[in-house]
């Protein structure tokens, strides 16, 4: 579904992603892990379209994406969460989740000033779709509230909310579980196991091991912007490179 | 439709007070021409709104938009002889126009540089309109403007000018509530939220703002257009930049994001500006010290001064409420 191609890019001197070859099928839960700074938010901004790589290719269903604006990457069905919360905070919890709906929505100005029959119609279905959203990820009892009165936990899960809302094929998950308190951890497993099961497949960057190899089919790793190792949770477990990397690099 | 006004019989009642106490003071021709001037100042501060308040994209150069509306609704109609109603709407689909060009480049821009932008285009409005004489009258204006006439209905006294201008701006609010409470109006909060966030959810960031830009300017065409008509002479010294300035202390005074802020900030200043009338020179400064009481004291304008208050008073009979209780039970 998703072919990253040789992927490089250079800030100034520095290369923080160098020639990463990778390939995600459909229905799978991705992992991407690595020592701080090792490259992987760098290259979901590729992925997702914030960033141009300096060379290589990814490939979406078939076709190239890199380099598109990040709205045009949405449209095509891939949407991503943030690892410093970017959420709508004066909105409401409700409101981030309808901005979500956005691509799949159509209504343009002249029928929200002449409040037609298509707009009223299609916000009713957004209201809907949203809420079961919010059902899903637990969290609709919290939806009239301003998504910057969130607890932590539920701040992260309204961000996998709202992405789900584009109706993406691909989910980019960046370290969703980082600030959640233990039992937190272990409900975000299920979750992220759940949307699996829904249909989504799940492009995950997440430091918590735990997490990682529970939920992961496949694993690839991350040191100073290159590949070191790619396999299942067992093999990646198993790998002395990796090994290596994780006590030298300080995690 | 009940449940409506259950919900709002407040206002409703304030509104039906105020609608009734203007219409009596509009009887002098004077009043009259400050009511219409407030609801002009109204429609640009609603204008405003949307772009600032909602988009966060702001603007000090709003009041050449002004001036592009009132000065191509007043040439249609003198010199082309093009019929007044419809010199208005051309006149606020120029603006448009224009304000969609300063976008282009202005959506590009943040900030600091996006607010440079905007007093470098009020500027050069305000210098065109002061030098092009052939066409503009140059810094002596054009006098004598027409009324307005509505579907053969002609607008020939200031009351009459203010009624129809009061009810455009009962138009713009519903018009601007509709937006903000549609999928454009949470694209444009979005933005101004995080902009980042909002192009990864398949927002076209550029398109947007250039649509607030293009509604604000509409609007501000509109008023400008409203605003020759009603004072039936225009000169360049109106749309200077402390114009821009007073649209944006009228916005911030009121509220942004709110339905009431734009009017009262509209009224507030206007009154203040026509008391100190003889104190012309400091105007800018007066709008200074406005910007900074409101920035010291209340960061959520008039309007939220109210919300503050109304809070506080729930706070209060509650507590009240909680005291009679213990009381009782003692
Ligand atoms: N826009 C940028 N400009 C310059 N350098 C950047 C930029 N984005 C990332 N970097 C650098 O690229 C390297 C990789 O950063 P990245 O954020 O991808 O790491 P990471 O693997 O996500 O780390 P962490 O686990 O801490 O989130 C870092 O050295 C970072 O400073
Ligand atoms: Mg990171």
């Amino acid at each position: 579904m998703l072919k990253i191609d040789h992927i490089t890019i250079k800030f100034g001197g520095l290369v923080a992603n160098n020639d990463v070859c990778t390939e995600i099928q459909k229905g799978q839960i991705f992992g991407l892990i690595g020592p701080n700074g090792a490259g992987k938010t760098t290259l979901f901004n590729i992925v997702s379209g914030f960033y141009a790589p300096t060379d290589g290719k990814v490939i979406f269903n078939g076709e190239e994406i890199q380099g598109l604006p990040s709205n045009v990457i949405n449209g095509k069905g891939i949407a991503r969460t943030y690892q410093n919360i970017n959420l709508f905070k004066k909105m409401t919890v409700l409101e981030n989740v309808m901005v979500g709906c956005h691509g799949q929505t159509k209504a343009n100005l002249a029928d929200a000033i002449f409040s037609t029959k298509k707009k009223r119609l299609e916000e009713e279905e957004s209201i809907e779709k949203c809420h079961e959203i919010l059902k899903f990820m637990e969290i609709d009892h919290l939806s009239h509230l301003k998504a910057s009165s969130l607890p932590y936990g539920a701040q992260r899960r309204l961000e996998i909310a709202r992405a789900m809302a584009s109706n993406p094929q691909l989910l980019l998950l960046d370290e969703p579980a980082a600030g959640m308190n233990l039992s937190e951890k272990d409900e975000l497993t299920q979750t992220i196991l759940k949307i699996r099961d829904k249909g989504y497949t799940v492009f995950l960057v997440e430091h918590n091991m735990k997490l990682v190899m529970r939920v992961c089919d496949n694993i690839c790793v991350l040191n100073h912007g290159i590949k070191i190792a790619e396999g299942t949770p067992a093999e990646i477990q198993a790998n002395p490179e990796v090994i290596a990397a994780y006590l030298g690099g300080g995690k | 439709m009940k449940t409506f006004v259950q919900k709002n019989l407040k206002a409703i009642i304030a509104v039906a007070v105020l609608v009734v106490i203007a219409l009596v003071l509009a009887q002098k021709t004077y009043y009259a021409l400050i009511i219409g001037l407030i609801g002009i100042y109204a429609i640009v501060a609603d204008s405003l709104d949307i772009l600032f308040g909602y988009t966060g994209q702001i603007s000090l150069g709003h009041a050449g938009l002004f001036a592009i509306g009132a000065y191509v609704t007043t040439l249609l109609r003198m010199r082309l002889g093009v019929p007044s109603l419809v010199a208005l709407v051309l006149g606020a689909i120029v603006t448009m126009l224009a304000g969609f060009l300063v976008a282009i480049p202005a959506s590009k821009l943040v900030k600091h540089f996006l607010s440079l932008l905007m007093i470098a285009f009020g500027q050069m409005v305000y210098l065109i309109v002061n030098t092009w004489t052939p066409v503009t009258g140059g810094s002596l204006g054009i006098g004598e403007i027409p009324y307005l006439n509505v579907f053969g209905l002609v607008l020939n006294s200031n009351l009459k000018c203010a009624i129809f201008i009061w009810i455009l701006v009962a138009v713009c609010m519903l018009v601007k509530y509709r937006i903000i409470n549609s999928r454009t109006g949470r694209a444009f909060i979005a933005i101004r939220e995080n902009p980042v966030a909002a192009r990864g959810l398949g927002i076209d960031v550029r398109r947007y703002k250039i649509m607030a830009f293009a509604i604000s300017a509409f609007l501000t065409g509109m008023a400008g257009g409203l605003y020759a008509y009603l004072r039936g002479f225009i000169s360049p010294e109106t749309f200077n930049g402390t114009q821009s300035t007073l649209f944006m202390t009228m916005l911030l005074f009121g509220g942004i994001t709110t339905v009431a802020g734009p009017v009262i900030g509209s009224a507030v200043l206007l009154l203040v500006k026509e008391v100190f009338q003889s104190l012309a020179l400091y105007q800018g400064l007066i709008y200074a010290v406005f910007i900074l009481i409101i920035l010291f004291f209340f960061p959520n304008g008039a309007v939220g001064v109210y919300y503050n208050m109304q809070a506080a008073m729930k706070k209060k009979s509650n507590k009240k409420a909680e005291e009679q209780e213990v009381a009782k039970n003692a």
